[in-house]
């Protein structure tokens, strides 16, 4: 006795099966486009405030002792940093879950990213000089992919970021992107050996540092905060 | 691709041909035919096995009485399987009280159930032969619609198994699954793919189940045995779903826990050892689709719980004890600066249209049930539904997990 199996049924599954994830798939691809649309958008917006911010520092350093129109300035710096660092953070994930296909368009970007840090944390620099500011301090963060305590460094510094809000400004450089000859370059010059190296305003630190030892050194850099009177 | 990846997509590859497969099969249904009278009143055999079951003997045995039926036409045969409480006296005084029906008791030392139904089968007279767990209880029409349905190769008529008088959360959740699951029995049945056939109430042709050799110990899970012995026989398993058969549920989840875990072992030892008839054409789509989804059932549950806790739960929850360490405890700044900064674009779309795909198959079949349960759907209210979608398979998932790591156990000790 044959018991009857209906093939075609099996086959509709199959093709069902098929259809459901192919849809799933293109209504993946169609996101990650809008994904390096959306943060091309964003790079474009931040391209226009880093002009407008570098015009703004031209003006004030041709009209010398102005001084007192610092603030204004190391205000929208703060913002556009700010925006810097939403963007890239996205672009992170988004670099992290993409398919092969749209790869180049992320390397690109994330290219692109890593200039606008390092072109943010020099110009920062050079507002603070000009300004003579010294409240506020910098921090170069060398960060790598296959690097064990980088997340938890990168933690520790957004908690300090949360502490001292604008006193602090924070630039994170993907050392993996040898690609640029700019992170090679910064690589050779703080002679980056090992991952996390924090650069704070121009002291370097190799390799981890923990939530104590970094409040140490930070607040040797301020003075008046109170988060560094407490025990 | 991680390997994580890799298997997390087989594993929604054939969970969805799975769903999209038995959908298939629940459109291509149609109408039933038409029930017809029953004209004849054939002997029926109704054997009760009981280990310490006072409480509710008494109702279990009066709603066979009162089945719509001749009188004269049902034995009832009450096996008491070495009860130490007051089992054996409830049914003398039954007897006692119901002086011109056919009832009678068997009493043995304690040896399981597949014994007691084996000792009615023995001394059972009807042409068709039931077997009613001591915590069930029929519905009057049941039997009267059951037995129209044994025609050609039939050799098992199965009831509806619904939760007799869900109280608690547990049980009115279970009613829910109840019906979902009787109704995936229809849909099986429709092209004969049944694998069970439940103690509450199941019919079955005592000529067929005395050739095939009566009730083996089957992994103490007699019915899963005997459906799929009866399914190498290449006989008919049918469900029904207008007869009712009302069984206690857990009303806890110890109790649901060693329930879960005799049915679930039992499912996967028993097809394990009818193996043979694994994707072996002749015995048609049971060999095809229902073999390699029992078999795989567990395995893909447990990954997906395993891949669902790991990157659901475990991993957010184990970065944010991190972060709170890391901090020094500082829980007040992490709150004061909490961010939502996340678009639409932030999702995961892959994985979202799997999920919403499965709901939309998940609801449709859940309604469906219930249209042909004739039950309403939120009849236990809609907190024990949401439950019911979205947190009690995480709950038989993990039950699952414990079943394979401890038969993976006891397997490497046997290999010693």
């Amino acid at each position: 006795m044959v018991r009857k199996l209906e093939k075609s049924r099996y086959w509709m599954a199959a093709v069902f099966t098929a259809m459901i994830f192919a849809f799933g798939l293109s209504v993946g691809m169609l996101a990650e486009q809008q994904r390096t649309k959306y943060v091309t958008e964003q790079y474009q917006e931040q391209s226009n405030e880093y002009e407008s911010l570098q015009l703004q520092y031209a003006y004030l350093t041709s009209l010398s002792a102005e001084r007192e129109n610092c603030p204004a300035l190391q205000y929208s710096l703060n913002i556009y940093i700010q925006h810097l660092e939403d963007t890239r953070l996205k672009l992170e994930n988004y670099h992290e879950s993409s398919s092969q296909i749209n790869k180049a368009e992320f390397d690109t970007l994330k290219r692109q990213y890593i200039l606008a840090e390092i072109k943010a944390w020099m110009f920062t620099q050079k507002v603070q000089e000009s300004c003579n500011e010294t409240d506020i301090v910098t921090i170069l963060n060398f960060h790598s992919k296959d690097c064990e305590r980088c997340d938890d460094e990168g933690m520790i510094l957004s908690y300090f970021k949360d502490i001292f809000k604008d006193k602090l400004m924070i630039f994170s450089i993907d050392m993996d992107y040898t690609n640029e000859p700019m992170v090679t370059l910064l690589k050779k010059t703080y002679e980056v050996e090992n991952y996390p190296t924090l650069i704070i305003d121009s002291q370097k630190i190799a390799g981890f540092i923990g939530t104590d030892d970094l409040k140490n050194v930070l607040c040797a850099h301020y003075q008046n905060e109170s988060y560094c009177e407490q025990k | 691709m991680s390997a994580v990846d890799v298997i997390t997509w087989i594993i929604f590859i054939i969970t969805i041909y799975f769903a999209f497969f038995w959908l298939i099969t629940f459109l291509g249904m149609g109408q039933e035919k038409k029930r017809k009278a029953l004209k004849k009143f054939p002997l029926v055999s109704v054997v009760i096995p009981a280990f310490n079951e006072e409480e509710t003997i008494t109702g279990t045995m009066k709603s066979v009485v009162e089945l719509d039926y001749p009188k004269n036409k049902i034995q009832i045969i009450v096996v008491n399987d070495g009860s130490t409480d007051s089992t054996e006296k409830k049914v003398k005084d039954f007897i006692k009280k119901h002086p011109g029906r056919k009832i009678m008791l068997i009493s043995q030392k304690n040896s399981g159930k597949w014994v007691c139904m084996n000792a009615g089968l023995s001394v059972a007279k009807g042409e068709f032969f039931a077997c009613l767990d001591a915590d069930s209880f029929v519905e009057r029409e049941t039997l009267k619609r059951m037995l129209p349905r044994f025609v050609g190769r039939t050799a098992i008529v199965l009831p509806i198994m619904k939760v007799k008088n869900p109280e608690n959360m547990l049980q009115k959740v279970q009613w829910y699954e109840y019906i979902v699951n009787m109704f995936y029995k229809k849909i099986a049945a429709y092209i004969n793919c049944v694998h069970v056939a439940p103690g509450p109430f199941s019919l079955y042709r005592t000529s067929v189940l005395r050739k095939v050799g009566g009730f083996c110990y089957g992994y103490a899970t007699e019915d899963l045995e005997i459906a799929m012995r009866l399914q190498k026989h290449n006989y008919r398993i049918v469900q029904t779903m207008d007869a009712e058969v009302y069984t206690i549920a857990p009303d806890n989840m110890r109790e649901l826990y060693k329930q879960r875990v005799r049915w679930n072992k039992g499912s996967l030892l028993n097809a394990i050892s009818y193996r043979e008839m694994l994707f072996n054409r002749a015995y048609g789509d049971f060999a095809m689709i229902q073999m390699p989804l029992v078999i795989a059932a567990g395995f893909i549950s447990a990954v997906l719980i395993v891949i669902f806790l790991y990157y659901g739960l475990l991993k957010p929850l184990y970065n944010l004890a991190k972060k709170v360490v890391l901090v020094r405890f500082d829980i007040m700044t992490l709150i004061m600066n909490i961010q939502i900064n996340s678009n639409i674009l932030d999702a995961d779309f892959y994985r979202l249209v799997i999920a919403v795909f499965t709901l939309v198959i998940t609801i449709t079949i859940f309604v469906a049930a219930h249209r042909h349960s004739k039950e309403k759907i939120v009849k236990y209210g809609f907190f024990p539904l949401l439950i019911y979608l979205f947190v009690y398979y995480i709950a038989l998932g993990l039950i699952w997990l414990a079943i394979l790591k401890d038969l993976a156990i006891k397997k490497s000790r046997m290999r010693w």
